[in-house]
This record gives structure tokens, sequence and C-alpha cells, in this order.
């Protein structure tokens, strides 16, 4: 079965295409508008033709940040697909929005191949209550929207479910106790117990959490206003810099990746890699405590290949508290990209909506 | 040495008068409803020797509280205070020791008020007040924040661009240090261990405010309050940790009114906002333990919510402390609502924890050891008392004054 994935960004269009789960072609399309998706989905269309990638039982998994309660799992591009789009569209309508052109390009420029939605937040739809609630009035929550969600989940899940398949083949036979650390441009922490997320570090936006290559993470609230207040920002300049220009990259002093400040030797960001493995090291034993301990610990994302910097720093201070049991010390690597996970979910179908 | 201790609320003054080193409690009592006129009069209760009395008095501002409580206790010469210590819970990023009061420290707490704009500024002025009616009794500031002044930098630090950090101060500060402070030295007395080794979690929690602080070899190495007392874990009426995205879009609500949004963080979110029915977090849990009421879903939430966030840091701070001798429950709800204290720790054996249900209910007088014999880690309960531990640092500071002072002379 051949699967095109496409992984829409703000100014670039990613694309993947597999034939029988191997990935036989890659690219990205600069310039990429939302407004202007099908001008770049006929681009890729070109290319995977070329490459003799397309026919009628191709499959398309369009790849999305935020689908909210209405999407629990991943959903074919149909009729129903859209009405939730636009319920949603009521609450987020900027990023909606662009998700609502590039699914009916989808099906313009793919007429004859079943398309699927897949996005990140599906695997925190149900993440308990007392996790996923802010200490504000139930009402203004409700009214604005306000949760706490993941913004990897597809790794997460990816990553946990792997794990926990590697702990059932020693004879491991409860639902197991995951670290999931997910080492990204926005790296983020997910506690799993079996299938189901227990706590996470983003927020109700990505903003939320760890510090990332431009995000500056967990604030102090006030900072927040004292920056959009006594510094003069407003709140959309105060968004702007905390989202664009804070985190690893505000700590360095110019742009930086994530896995050059984890692996560089430069004196620059040493500080920068002191502060993000210091909330990573809070972030996993709030997790053990979450979960009562760890049964596995699990590193996935674009810099899994940066895990082992991570784990030297944190798995020592989880070993000195006693939370390890006797699978957690050794720690693996998930090293599938997202492409390769997305491209999985057109062969399995449904399984989201049953781990949800 | 009577050092008069004051802790000065923004409607409030509570003193104590403390004999040192002796740390004899010579009398005690607050003046309630300072400022301006409210529906019922403004008054002192003060007591001296277990015999209270309360005095109906107008007292609109600190300066006339102060000066009405001066009054009360020299009617007694032996009651005269020599020394007066403050309580203030900024000190900023230039005070990282508790200090006596002099015209420089007098012109830095003025400056640095407005970092803490409810609590600060009506210290302040009292502290202006002693000194322009007492100006030959020495003074001392004890700072909230000094304690957490070892939190090291990669604890501390925001991740923001490093000039706006430089041009507008921004890090963590951590609150409620002389409180943890106090507690841990308890603590060790208890266990038998210096306290300059003592490894422990403390957790400060207020029927107001609530914190929790990481300790490691008797310094505190973080504390869940940041630049802000905001900040942190589910408090009575603030919100404690929201991403900064929330705070932001509350404030594009409000149309850029900043005072609303924080009015709304700090006064009406937390267990109030998230109950409705009150920011006590006993009430909420007594009636979602009663069952019938109307609203049980939502005050389990609320109930949940609180102590999922105290748990989780207490996780946190247990894995960065490593060995930790001990857990400290503190302050009213700390001290005494064994619910809270068994809900954030029961299940956490994996971190040498074991709390013994039976002696958690049974605590009443404190200090108490609510661990098992097996648990490696000891949980406590330990009154705080903030008094007297200004008292301490303030009868250190002053006697160390006088012996330079001496060998000055000599």
């Amino acid at each position: 079965m051949n699967t095109l994935v496409l992984i829409p960004g703000h100014k670039s269009l990613r694309y993947a295409g597999f034939v029988a789960g191997r990935e036989t072609c890659t690219g990205t399309i600069r310039g990429f508008r939302w407004q202007g998706a099908r001008g770049a989905l006929d681009e890729v269309r070109a290319i995977v033709q070329a490459v003799g990638l397309l026919d009628d039982a191709t499959s398309v998994v369009v790849h999305g940040l935020f689908g909210g309660e209405e999407f629990p799992g991943p959903a074919p591009v149909d009729d129903d697909a859209f009405l939730r789009l636009d319920r949603m569209a009521r609450q987020s309508p900027l990023h909606v929005a662009g998700m609502i052109e590039t699914a009916h390009a989808v099906k313009e420029v793919f007429p004859g191949s079943p398309a699927r939605l897949a996005f990140e937040t599906s695997f925190f739809v149900d993440l308990p209550l007392r996790e996923r609630t802010y200490a504000m009035s139930p009402e203004l929550s409700q009214k604005l929207a306000l949760r706490r969600w993941g913004y990897h989940g597809l790794f997460h899940q990816a990553a946990s479910g792997e794990a926990g398949r590697r702990l059932r083949k020693r004879g491991f036979d409860h639902p197991p106790r995951i670290l999931s650390i997910c080492l990204d441009a926005r790296p983020e922490i997910a506690a799993v117990l079996g299938r189901r997320p227990i706590t996470v570090t983003s927020g109700a936006t990505p903003l939320e959490g760890l510090p990332g290559e431009t995000n500056s993470g967990e604030i102090d609230p006030a900072v927040a206003l004292a920056l959009a207040g006594e510094a003069g920002l407003g709140p959309e300049g105060a968004n702007a810099l905390l989202v664009g220009e804070s985190g690893l990259s505000g700590l360095v002093g110019h742009r930086v990746r994530l896995d050059h400040v984890l692996t560089s030797a430069r004196n620059d960001c040493v500080r920068a890699r002191d502060v993000l493995l210091y909330r990573m090291l809070l972030s996993s034993g709030a997790a053990a405590a979450a979960l009562g301990g760890l049964d596995a610990v699990v590193f996935s994302g674009r810099y899994a290949s940066c895990s082992a910097v991570v784990a030297q720093h944190v798995l020592p201070y989880l070993d000195r508290a006693g939370v390890l049991g006797p699978h957690a010390a050794e720690w693996m690597i998930f090293a599938k990209p997202l492409e390769e996970i997305l491209a999985e979910t057109a062969t399995v179908a449904g399984a989201w909506q049953s781990a949800a | 040495m009577r050092i008069i201790v004051f802790n000065c609320g923004s409607s409030s003054l509570k003193y104590r008068l403390i004999e040192m080193p002796g740390e004899k409690e010579l009398a005690g009592g607050e003046a309630e409803r300072v400022g301006p006129k409210t529906a019922e009069p403004a008054r002192i209760h003060h007591q001296v020797a277990g015999k209270k009395e309360t005095i109906v008095v107008d007292m609109p501002d600190h300066a006339t509280a102060f000066a009405q409580v001066m009054r009360l206790l020299e009617r007694d010469p032996d009651l005269v205070p020599d020394a007066i210590g403050h309580r203030m819970a900024h000190g900023g990023p230039n005070f990282k020791q508790h200090v006596i009061l002099d015209e420089a420290v007098m012109a830095e707490l003025e400056r640095i008020q407005e970092l803490a704009p409810i609590h600060n500024p009506p210290a302040v002025r009292l502290v202006a007040a002693c000194r322009q009616l007492y100006p030959n009794l020495p003074e001392t500031v004890v700072f909230d924040t000094v304690f957490h002044a070892t939190i090291p930098e990669a604890a501390r630090a925001y991740a923001l661009p490093a000039a706006l950090v430089a041009k507008h101060g921004f890090r963590k500060y951590g609150f409620h240090g002389t409180s943890h402070q106090y507690v841990a030295q308890e603590a060790a007395k208890l266990l038998g261990v210096p306290f300059e080794s003592l490894n422990a979690v403390s957790c400060h929690l207020g029927s107001g405010g609530a914190s929790l602080c990481a300790i490691v070899q008797g310094r505190s190495i973080d504390n869940t309050m940041g630049y802000s007392p905001l900040q942190g874990l589910m408090m009575s009426t603030r919100s404690g940790d929201l991403d900064p995205a929330v705070a932001l879009t509350l404030l594009v609500r409000e149309a850029g009114n900043g005072a609303a949004v924080e009015g709304l963080l700090n006064r009406k979110s937390g267990v109030l906002g998230l109950s409705g029915m009150s920011a006590d977090i006993r009430d909420v849990v007594a009636r979602a333990a009663d069952g019938r009421a109307a609203d049980i879903d939502q005050l389990t939430v609320a109930a949940q919510v609180y102590l999922w966030r105290i748990r989780k840091y207490l996780g946190a701070y247990l894995t960065l402390v490593g060995r930790a001798h001990c857990v400290i429950f503190t302050d009213t709800i700390g001290e005494k609502v064994p619910h809270v204290r068994w809900a954030v720790t029961a299940g956490l054996q994996c971190f040498g924890l074991d709390i013994d249900p039976e002696k958690n209910e049974a605590a009443r007088a404190l200090p108490a050891d609510l661990s098992t014999p097996s648990s490696r880690v000891r949980v406590l309960a330990i009154a705080t008392n903030e008094e007297m531990a200004i008292a301490r640092f303030s009868y250190g500071l002053l006697s160390h004054a006088g012996t330079q002072a001496e060998r000055v002379a000599q």
C-alpha cells in the first residue's frame, strides 16, 4: 500500500511518500501558505507521480497540530470532518481555517485517494481532569476553551507503545509506567500509564512547559503581564517575544537548535543547556510522582539522537530518588521520524480512537 | 533583649513581643481593619500572659496601629521593646541577607517595594513610621526571599532574552523563605541531623499562599513561587502555574487592563475560582466528601487539582533533592488537614515515603512524625513560627552588631 504524508507548517510543506511502509521520496515545498495550499499540493502531486508513487490506492495522511476535543483520533477527510473543523474554527479561527483550506485542497488534488487527518493533540483528549484543568473559574475556562493539551502526541503514543511492547516481551504483565521524553524544537515530557497519558508539560498552547528553541516555556504569569505592561510590548508583542525570541535562543543570544544546545561545547550554550536539563529533571520527577514510579524511560522526536545527554543528566537523579523500576534504568530511543509514524496511521485505522 | 516582631498585612498588623535569647513570648496580638473605615470598627486584640483584651480604636494607617500597639505595651515597663523586627515579603535582587535598618536600607526598600505591590508597601510604610516615632529603637528587616538567595542560576532563570532580563530583572525569587527555613531547622533538631546536612522538601501550605521548597544541605535550591507569589501551586485565590499565553489572552479580553487580569489571577482564581464556593480548601474537601452537594463534580475537581499539583511538585523536588531525610508539612493546611498530607504522599513509596494513616489522622500535638517505621524519608508535621524565626534573626543581627561595636570601642 502506498502512502503520502503531508506536514503543513507555517512557511513550508513537508511531504514523504511510502511504498509498503518504506520511505521512497521526501521533500519540502518552501513558501507554503495556508491560503495557497492548492499550489503547493499540485507540486507535491507532480513529484510523487513522477516517482510512480501515486495510484488510486494511495492513502494521504495530513498532519495537524491541534484537533481539540472534536478529534480524539485520526479521521477521514469527509463531510463529517469538515463539520467538526467548522465547529472548532469558532474557537480557534486562524489555525483551524488553515487546516480547513489544506483539507479541501487535498480532496481536490488527490480526489481518488482516501485521505485522513492526524492530530498531535488527539492522544491527550482524555488527559485526567486533575491534570488538564487550570485553577480558574470553570465558566471562564469553558468560555475560552482553556485546558491543558500535549502537542507531541504522535511521538509520545508511538514511543510509549513501543516501550510497552518491549516490556511485555520481557514478561511485564501490568500497564507500564512510562516516562516519555520528546526531544523536538519544542521538547515535551509526558507520563503515560499503559496507553493513557497522565501528565504532560505543555499547556493550553505549546508555549507552556519546557523551554524550546524559541519559546520560553513556563514562566510566572506575572512576568507575561509585566512584559505586556511595564515593558511596553502589549499582549501581541509579549506573545511574539515569548513564542519566537525566547527559550534556548533567548538564553544563548542567537538562534539555536535544540540538538546544538544539547551537544555543543561552546560556553554560550552551557547556560541554556543547564536550564533545559534542569526543567527536564523537575518534569521527570513530577511524572514519576504522578505514576508512582517508572518502568520505562523512552526518548523520541526529531533530536532523539541526543537522548544520551538528557539521560545521563536525569536518570541518575531518578535513580538516587529510588523511582526507577528494574527495567527503567535501560532507557530506550524510539528513532522513527514523524513521517513514518504518520504513514503507519494509514494502516492502523481506529487504533487511536480506542487508545484515547 | 525584648524584640517586638511585626508582620504587616494590607489591612492588619500582627505583633509578638519575644524575650531573647530565651525565646519567651511576653505579649502578642493583632490590629484589625487598619486603613479606611469599614462596616465594623478597627480594633486590637491584645494578649499578655494568657490574658486577652480587645481595644476599639481608630487606625487609619499602619503608623497609627503601630503607635497604639506600643502604647498598650508601654503600660507595663517590663513589656517595653528594646528592638523591632520587621517581616518583609520581597527583598529584591540585592538583599541576600537580613539587615539592620539604616538610611541605605530604607532607600532600597522604597525602591523595590513595587516588586510585591500587595505585601511590601504597607510594610515599608510601617518601617518608616517606626523610625519616625521611635528613632532610637534598633530595627531589623527579615526578608521572605533571603533563604532562597542560594537557588542556583539554572533554577532561577527564565528562558527569556538576556537583555530583557537585565533590563527588567525577571527571575525566580521564591517566597515563604522564613517559614521554610524555620521548619527545616526544627526538623533537623527532631531528626538529630545537623542543619547544614539536612536534605528535605518543605511544604508550606497556608490557608492563603502555599509553596514547596527543595532543601539540600540546609540551603534552599528551589521554591515553587517565582518572580512573584503568583507562580507555582494552586492557592486559595491565586491560580498558580498558568500558560503565559492564557495570561495574555485574558489581557486582550480585558482590553489591556493588566490590573484587572492580575486581580483575576491573584484574587478570584485558585481554590475559590475553581470551586466557586470557598477560598479555603478545607471547606471544599469537606463538602466534596459529604457527597450530597449539587456541585459535587466541581468541588471534587477543585480538590483534585489542588492536591495533584502539590503531589507533582513534591515528586519533582524529591527527585532533585535525591536522598531526602524528610518531607515537612507546615502552616494552616499542612499542620491541620490530615487528608491533604495523606492525599499528596500516598502511593509514593517509590520515593521511600510511607505515611502512616493512623499517625497522620491522630497528629494533634506538633511536631509529629507521621511515617511508618520503615519509611526511608520521614514525613513530619511541624508548626511554623515566622515571628520566632524573625526574632532569632533579629537577635543574631543585633547581638553581632553589638559585639562589633564593643570591639570598635575597645
